[in-house]
């Protein structure tokens, strides 16, 4: 669900071979690790640069979560659902992350996004990002940067569907108050 | 006949359902085309799989740790066996050879066996 698409091969022939790998895993294959690795890093390494804003840090909880995937292999009760564990495992170690960071009220006065350059524009909308409450910044980038599905986001972040709708709402209101707080003249 | 008054329904229903928001238009967009596309490279792998054999060496000794112990207290007790075997094998010709020992070195029979 969650995984890369390869071109040659069929999602269901992706899947049976995701658990076969996942089968070798959990006997300690190392071969099978790496293919997992190869498998899952550039998604799971984007989604957690957007997360938290930063790429070094961003390796760091990657990597954190694919070891952590396979130590705690014995949990995963379903082969299938190897992608949806890691993802889920990623977002948490990110959540922590996020929140173990000191608030840091953003300075955004002044600055004019709209017609400033691509990375003016990006380091309002990542100040803009940090006044949010660590559930709602989730929400709002899993679904708007990632294009998670609704469903993808409950099951990563596990919490309900009408949770992630409510708090997608509400994240969206929040960003939008705080982008027109930071662009007054676009009014 | 009742598919127009549903799209009709539908269509009298639509514009508010759907009110357009150039704030929130503007403001969504910005998020999207801040997306950050991190450079996945071959690094990230290696350092994954060599943290993990990191990790896993001491796990994996821990793993052998129960069959070494096993293993060194089986040896322990075979050779113990070993021993008592060869010392109550022995035993049943101890006078003779205590015998043998004390003639040899001239020692006193303190125990009498020689009698």
């Amino acid at each position: 669900m969650l995984s890369q698409a390869s071109p040659l091969l069929s999602p269901s022939e992706i899947a049976a071979e995701e658990r076969r790998w996942v089968v070798r895993v959990r006997t300690g294959d190392e071969a099978a690790m790496t293919l997992l690795v190869g498998r899952h890093r550039r998604r799971l390494l984007r989604a957690a640069s957007n997360i938290l804003r930063d790429t070094h840090e961003a390796e760091d909880a990657a990597q954190e979560a694919f070891l952590k995937a396979f130590r705690e292999i014995h949990k995963l009760r379903d082969d299938k659902a190897f992608s949806g564990f890691l993802y889920r495992i990623c977002i948490r170690l990110c959540m922590d992350r996020l929140r173990s960071r000191k608030s840091q009220p953003g300075i955004v006065e002044g600055t004019s996004p709209s017609r400033g350059t691509e990375v003016e524009t990006k380091v309002v909308v990542e100040k803009l990002l940090e006044k949010l409450s660590p559930e709602l910044r989730l929400t709002l980038v899993l679904r708007e940067m990632e294009q998670f599905s609704y469903d993808e986001i409950a099951e990563t972040m596990e919490v309900p569907v009408g949770t992630v709708r409510s708090r997608l709402h509400a994240a969206r209101e929040k960003f939008r108050e705080y982008w027109i707080e930071a662009n007054p003249e676009a009014v | 006949m009742a598919s127009i008054l549903q799209r009709g329904a539908t269509e009298e229903l639509a514009p508010p359902v759907a009110e357009a928001d150039p704030m929130m238009d503007d403001a969504m967009a910005s998020l999207r085309s801040s997306r950050i596309e991190p450079e996945s490279t071959a690094e990230l792998e290696i350092n994954i799989m060599r943290a993990w054999r990191m990790e896993d060496r001491p796990s994996r000794a821990a793993r052998w740790l129960p069959a070494i112990g096993g293993a060194v207290l089986a040896a322990t007790a075979l050779l113990v066996m070993i021993q008592l075997l060869l010392s109550a094998g022995s035993g049943e010709q101890m006078p003779i050879h205590q015998q043998d020992a004390a003639q040899a070195l001239g020692t006193p029979d303190l125990i009498g066996m020689s009698e």
